[in-house]
């Protein structure tokens, strides 16, 4: 199980749901940990594909919607994103912000939340541009998925 | 075709019920906040984005 958790800024909200619905989302995420069962506790790793570099965060509004906390757990995670950080410079970095405890009340609640909702799967597959993917999801989100 | 996520949950939380989390994400927004130099942007909003990846997600 892998959370991430992300906080959008005052006037930037549909900029940062836009770019969060682009190809850059695995790398512009605020923070995440995923729980190791086997170990009864909560571990930090990267998102995938972090260091995916994009070659559309070129407009200034765009990168402001990027300007938000980048939350990391260990020096891994430092390593995959910084050739995303130096792509994006508005991507910040506060490294051991949150502790593997404060994660693991976090996913608690948080867990509970999502408890009863189901995983979808691709949704960007077969449903035609960007744009219209991008429609779609918020569709689902409004849905209460 | 371009793949940006796929196995996943998704929801928005605006409130928490645990004194302790609540203090948690304050701490996220306060550093967030403090970050965040240009100043319309300088306030973080209620709802917290949350994406629950699945395991092959």
């Amino acid at each position: 199980m892998m959370i991430k958790i992300s906080l959008s800024f005052l006037g930037n909200r549909f900029l940062l749901r836009q770019t969060e619905l682009s190809h850059v989302l695995k790398r512009a995420c605020s923070f995440s940990f995923t729980r190791n069962y086997n170990a009864g506790n909560i571990s930090h790793r990267s998102p995938v594909n972090l260091a995916t570099p994009s070659r559309r965060v070129t407009s200034r509004r765009t990168s402001t919607a990027l300007r938000r906390l980048y939350v990391q757990g260990d020096d891994t995670l430092l390593e995959c994103s910084e050739a995303a950080i130096e792509d994006c410079k508005d991507v910040l970095v506060v490294p051991e912000f949150i502790s593997a405890e404060e994660g693991e009340l976090l996913l608690q609640e948080i867990s509970r939340t999502l408890r009863g909702k189901r995983y979808l799967y691709n949704h960007w597959d077969g449903v035609g541009s960007p744009l219209r993917m991008r429609v779609d999801q918020f569709t689902c989100r409004v849905a209460g998925y | 075709m371009l793949q940006a996520i796929e196995g996943y949950r998704e929801t928005e939380k605006t409130s928490w019920d645990a004194p302790t989390n609540i203090a948690i994400v304050r701490k996220l927004k306060d550093v967030a906040e403090a970050t965040v130099t240009e100043e319309r942007s300088q306030t973080a909003l209620d709802e917290v984005h949350i994406l629950d990846l699945a395991k092959d997600g």
